[in-house]
């Protein structure tokens, strides 16, 4: 199973590991786990259109460019249909509505993953970590619906070279 | 960067604000047109005060004057006073708070809780539905262009409006 894959699968047992008040490590890590989730699920996804098969660790190395800020800049463009020049050309407005879910959900699960593992002064609970959570297992069924549309390899590109592309 | 929120409360300041031709005041929003609506009281009270006149919501800058807890607050309250009037404000939500701050970015935010009832466990049917209304709040909010990014949260209720 892909590591993205793992991840979510581990959010969705941290989320339910007690059966009465939850541990605060337990929604936190959860929330983590959900954002890094999507965040590999997008990251391989871009490197992996981006490079070839060959040279083995090519691709990876492709996976280790990608920064959180940028992603989530190109999410947002995306999600408002704001999309840079130089890429508007190659997608249809409006947006598939999955490839926009998938938008909107990564800013805020990053969001959350920040507060989750920074913000030891807030309180978490479970509706809130189960909420992600389910944002995160929904980001994974919209992105199958769309990942192979044209709009959703300019969105891929984007993750990658968002600021490149925004010269 | 931290995240730095500011919460609201009732005690904002209703007063309006300062100008060199007098005090500014927020009167209201309208989110189905998209418009700010202020109107200039006078500085001494003694004098007549100016029309009405409004401004895109789009225009309230982060930084800038009007970019106040009030308006923040005043404008989610619209929107919910929408949704509620076209019966799209979901009976789970038991209330909701409004912050405004910095991201983890820096980058000017919104930030929206929404409090439900508290559980032991939630089912996905539940969660689903928590989601589907926060997508249509997000949404709503993105269609105004707002200057700050609206993050919703859910959250158990903890006593909030």
């Amino acid at each position: 199973m892909p590591y993205s894959h793992d991840l979510l699968e581990q959010a969705k047992f941290l989320v339910g590991r007690e059966k009465g008040k939850p541990k605060q490590a337990s929604l936190r890590r959860a929330i983590s786990s959900a954002y890094y989730a999507v965040f590999h699920l997008l990251s391989a996804e871009a490197a992996s259109q981006a490079s070839p098969a060959t040279p083995a660790g090519l691709s990876i190395r492709i996976q280790r460019t990608l920064e959180h800020t940028a992603m989530k800049e190109a999410a947002r463009s995306f999600e408002s249909g704001n999309i840079s020049a130089s890429l508007k050309p190659m997608v249809r407005l409006p947006l598939p509505a999955a490839l926009i879910s998938v938008a909107r959900s990564f800013s805020q699960l990053q969001e959350e993953r920040h507060t989750a593992d920074y913000d030891l002064s807030k309180r978490l609970d479970r509706a809130q970590a189960q909420n992600a959570v389910a944002r995160a297992d929904q980001l994974f069924i919209d992105w199958m619906t769309v990942r192979t549309t044209d709009e959703a390899r300019v969105f891929l590109i984007a993750l990658l070279l968002y600021k490149q592309l925004k010269r | 960067m931290a995240t730095q929120k500011t919460p609201l409360s009732p005690t904002d300041s209703q007063d309006g604000i300062e100008s060199f031709i007098g005090k500014r005041e927020l009167k209201g929003i309208d989110v189905e047109t998209g418009v700010v609506r202020f109107r200039i009281r006078s500085s001494t009270g003694g004098g007549p005060d100016g029309p009405d006149y409004t401004v895109p919501i789009s225009a309230i800058l982060p930084g800038r004057e009007d970019d106040t807890p009030q308006f923040w607050k005043m404008l989610v309250g619209a929107v919910v006073k929408l949704l509620r009037e076209h019966n799209q404000f979901p009976n789970f939500i038991k209330g909701y708070t409004v912050n405004v701050g910095e991201d983890s970015s820096g980058d000017p935010a919104l930030y929206i809780r929404l409090g439900v009832t508290p559980q032991k466990n939630y089912t996905k049917a539940t969660v689903s539905e928590w989601n589907r209304f926060s997508n249509l709040l997000h949404s709503y909010l993105m269609g105004l262009r707002l200057q700050r990014y609206p993050y919703i949260q859910v959250g158990e209720s903890r006593g909030s409006k």
